[in-house]
């Protein structure tokens, strides 16, 4: 066995896996669970005591060790919890990818007859799905009480008891569920701490569903097993994705090899807008020979726009062009790639970062435990405690498939004479030419995809008559394309058995995928055969305006109806729902929140395009400088602080009442009071206790303060205070207060928006209502009375005078109840103080 | 708004509003947490056609959606709240009703005005 910094021995079972690695790495985060506005983080003790509280909700729900249950929702932390509790109770988990058809669902539903399906209230299929649905959000709420549960009483599970039944995704005709064991997966994350090197320092982040076994065997249970965390988006999106790369401190990535080529593309037509990827290739080229960290250096501008951080990504589940990988490792972040499938609890061999164990452009070596070989014909057989015993009763598909104890792969490979394998083709996309000889697509595919102007390609052996005429099926990169000259170049570089005969041109901008991103080639395939009429292919603008794809795609009409002058009203029918639709789409897709009540009678598309310029411009989720939180800018602080209210003592007296701060113990909190002066901020602050002084920032108006650089800066140096839109955008503030309080400080918020007028308290705004709730902390009102007398609005020269504030108990709210009935609560409780 | 009698109507589709429940984002600009707490396309729609209903009647913008909440009294009856931000000092009374059928959801909003 290798050597390895993981030293580990061969779990038992899940329950000793989760337990061993929970037990080793305590209080290390393991989860960035990513909020609207806030991220939760998880400990390690923080998933066992979560699962054991799971365990505890399995039991209430009757489940019972052999009982199945269907999980088909977003990955996130619950997703993984609710998998780890079946798991330490013996119930079997079938995971279902959220976007498989009805259909497909159904089957694997009535083949496997689960006790429940856990889906997402939010899945546009639910409906359709009748047997004991239980939503997953339920499922969050159960386990979201405080407990002290700690204990999971031993299920008794055995090595052979059968962890999971996974269906592969997206093949057409019946689903085929793959039998896993407790002891193959135990055995194939094992054998990855012998491959991967990871560290509590890693941070990756959930993009490929977890209902497909690489992400679940490779992207949870190996990356944590070492003491990785694992960042979790509230809908995986690539503006989320993007985003979290750049900011949540992301290092290593597991992906399908759609996921790079998608980066590659955004990355280089970046540089194509602004001219540079010429000066970029020729560097790309001319750095080949450097070291690693010499690359990254140079390609730092690079990175940083698709994450400065990322070291590493480990590719599986579809072969990876050379290309892709070459692009990648010039700037600096290395790609292993691995091979695997859902039969191998995923991973036959793996490319390696230790010595002797990587070389580019292979799958690496079979990793420990697992035996390759190759058939007569190539293909890959393996052999080992990873490799499932076969189907679900389907003894049919199981003898076809397992061989004496060795799994039929339907791969071709070949090993080099440094024993490293590479993957040449799918042995059922071989194509049997006119000439006899044997032609693996994939071969043809990557010449073709050489040349920037294809996009995507599949080739593919069409019968005619007697012949097989080898066909590619290509998607242009917008620009026109010639077939005959495709044809002409691409031979160039095969040979003659090889060489393509005919050019289709696919009529949309992607082919058929499965969730994992694969080409459903057998589609492609139907399509070929067709007698079809010639396509036209679609221009590049049209492709690139991603407003106009969203518009097309709310309304539902064709993007060509779609110009600039379109009036929304008129020419497309938009109504208040759609209004909405638009809305929401937009702020997914572009990041831009727009009050829908921009579209009216006359606005056109244009007017919106202007519009989210502007907000672009401006709203650009800025960030909020880090300075204030440096030592120095704290220590200048309190003496600021102190200065201040040693001045503000010479004509006013400040007392306290009420709720002891000191006594509330764990973090950070909102503060909410009422606004009678500009001395409230600094007299709220004054009262608090010292520590509690030193993690609070006020949140000050956007315009009023922060309009003016120099008492915008003041209020930061002073109060750490951050701007707060108090009319327009509240998406912009409550990011900022989620990001405070994301850093452990409390907040300080004036829910009346504006200083009072009359003395009286008046009504608070309802953004205070969706900030309780959506921000989950505690939240502490606070009276203030006295400063209207001292220093009312327009005043500058305060009269001597006694202020008091009292301090409320801090209030939790329910997050089923409405915005407004908390504003009102809120504001109450203010009054009654 | 205009003293007196003022009155606002609406009518959605259901399944427009079953379109809109996959979309959280969507959703949340809508509807108060306490109004998805109930999540199905029907009562969905006739909150929803309450709220338009009522922009009409009160002289709203069209994005006051969460400046509204529509509740269900014990009896079944919805109750129409308005947030405090709205200026409701000149209201003497303000009512709503629902009605469904054939995948319709119509609403009325009243409001009498000193």
């Amino acid at each position: 066995m290798l050597k390895s910094a993981n030293q580990a021995r061969l779990y038992h079972n899940v329950h000793d896996y989760l337990y061993s690695t929970c037990q080793k790495y305590t209080t290390n985060t393991v989860f960035l669970e990513k909020q609207k506005y806030r991220t939760k983080v998880w400990t390690f003790d923080d998933l066992w005591a979560k699962t054991a509280q799971a365990v505890a909700y399995l039991d209430e729900m009757g489940l019972k060790k052999g009982d199945k249950i269907v999980i088909s929702a977003p990955n996130s932390p619950y997703w993984a919890v609710l998998f780890f509790a079946c798991a330490l109770k013996g119930v079997i988990v079938v995971p279902l990818d959220m976007n498989s058809s009805v259909d497909f669902m159904k089957k694997a539903i009535s083949m496997t007859e689960p006790k429940f399906v856990y889906i997402s209230k939010f899945m546009p299929q639910a409906p359709e799905i009748k047997t004991n649905k239980v939503h997953i959000e339920d499922f969050k709420t159960a386990i979201s009480t405080d407990s002290d549960k700690r204990t999971v009483r031993n299920h008794d599970i055995k090595p052979d008891d059968t962890l999971l039944i996974v269906f592969s995704s997206g093949s057409t005709g019946e689903p085929k569920g793959v039998v896993l064991t407790h002891k193959n997966l135990c055995a194939n994350v094992r054998s990855l701490m012998d491959y991967m090197v990871v560290y509590p320092t890693h941070r990756s982040i959930s993009i490929v569903p977890l209902s497909h076994m690489l992400e679940l065997g490779c992207g949870l249970m190996a990356l944590i097993s070492m003491g990785a965390s694992v960042v979790y988006l509230p809908a995986v999106k690539p503006r989320a994705i993007s985003e979290a790369l750049q900011k949540d401190g992301v290092n290593v990535v597991i992906a399908v090899p759609a996921f790079l080529q998608l980066f590659r593309n955004a990355v280089m037509r970046g540089l194509e807008e602004k001219g540079l990827k010429k000066v970029f290739e020729k560097s790309l080229y001319l750095s080949k020979p450097l070291p690693k960290s010499v690359k990254r250096v140079v390609s730092r501008v690079v990175r940083s726009k698709i994450g400065k951080d990322i070291k590493e990504m480990y590719v599986g589940g579809a072969r990876i062009d050379d290309s892709l990988e070459e692009f990648w490792n010039g700037l600096g972040i290395s790609v292993y790639q691995g091979y695997g499938l859902t039969e191998a609890s995923p991973i036959v061999a793996v490319s390696s970062p230790k010595p002797k164990l990587h070389k580019s452009l292979t799958v690496g070596k079979p990793i420990t435990g697992v035996k390759v070989k190759l058939a007569e014909d190539g293909e890959i057989m393996a052999k080992g405690p990873n490799i499932s015993s076969g189907y679900y009763r389907n003894p049919q598909a199981t003898k076809e498939t397992f061989k004496d104890g060795w799994l039929m792969t339907g791969d071709i490979g070949q090993f080099d004479s440094d024993g490293f394998l590479s993957i040449i083709g799918r042995k059922k996309s071989v194509i049997v030419g006119s000439s006899g000889m044997n032609v693996y697509p994939e071969d043809v595919e990557r010449t073709i995809r050489e040349y920037n102007d294809i996009k995507e390609t599949v080739v593919l052996g069409i019968e005619k008559g007697n012949d097989t005429i080898i066909t590619a099926v290509i998607i242009p990169n917008g620009k026109k394309v010639s077939p005959k000259e495709i044809i002409a170049r691409t031979n160039e570089h095969l040979t003659p058995h090889q060489r393509v005969q005919e050019v289709i041109i696919w009529p949309d901008d992607d082919f058929p995928r499965t969730p994992t991103r694969k080409i459903i080639r057998g589609d492609v395939h139907e399509y070929a055969s067709a007698d079809k009429p010639a396509v036209k292919t679609p221009t590049a603008k049209d492709k690139d305006n991603k407003l106009y794809n969203i518009i097309a795609h709310v309304t539902g009409r064709p993007i060509s109806q779609i110009k600039p002058k379109t009036t929304f009203v008129n020419d497309l029918g938009m109504d208040s729902v759609k209004r909405l639709e638009l809305m929401a789409k937009i702020e997914d897709e572009l990041g831009v929140v727009l009050s829908d009540s921009f579209i009216n009678q006359k606005s056109t598309v244009s007017d919106l395009e202007k519009q989210i310029k502007l907000a672009g411009g401006t709203v650009k989720r800025r960030g909020q400088p880090n300075w204030p939180d440096y030592r120095s800018a704290v220590y200048f602080r309190m003496l600021l602080q102190y200065i201040l209210f040693t001045l503000s003592r010479s004509f006013q007296v400040v007392e306290v009442e009420g709720y002891d701060l000191k006594e509330f113990g764990g973090g950070p909190v909102i503060f909410i009071a009422n606004h009678q002066s500009h001395l409230d901020a600094p007299d709220i602050i004054k009262a608090l206790p010292r520590k509690v002084r030193a993690k609070t920032s006020v949140a000050a108006a956007k315009d009023y303060i922060f309009g003016n650089r120099a008492t915008g800066l003041l209020a930061r140096v002073a109060f750490n205070a951050f701007p707060f839109d108090r009319h327009g955008n509240i998406d912009e503030s409550l990011t900022n207060v989620g990001k405070f309080l994301d850093k452990g400080n409390s907040v300080l918020i004036f829910p009346e928006g504006k200083r009072t007028r009359t003395g009286e308290i008046q009504d608070f705004k309802h953004a205070i209502g969706v900030i309780a709730p959506e921000m989950n902390v505690p939240i502490v009102p606070i009276k203030i009375s006295g400063n209207y007398d001292i220093l009312p609005r327009k005043h500058c020269i305060p009269k001597r005078g006694k202020t008091t504030i009292k301090i409320g108990e801090p209030l939790k709210f329910d997050e089923n109840s409405s915005y407004l009935s908390i504003a009102k609560e809120l504001n109450e409780a203010i009054k009654k103080l | 708004m205009k003293p007196g009698v003022n009155i606002g109507c609406d009518v959605v589709k259901i399944s427009r509003i079953e379109g809109m429940m996959s979309s959280q984002t969507a959703l949340k600009k809508v509807f108060q947490p306490s109004e998805l707490s109930r999540f199905d396309a029907e009562h969905l729609a006739g909150i929803f056609a309450v709220k338009e209903a009522a922009f009409k009647t009160l002289g709203l913008s069209s994005d006051s959606w969460l400046l509204l909440e529509v509740k269900n009294l014990p009896s079944g009856k919805p109750e129409l709240i308005l947030a405090d931000q709205i200026n409701g000092s000149s209201l003497l009374s303000l009512d709503c009703s629902i009605s469904h059928d054939d995948g319709l959801a119509f609403a009325v909003v009243v409001a009498v005005n000193k």
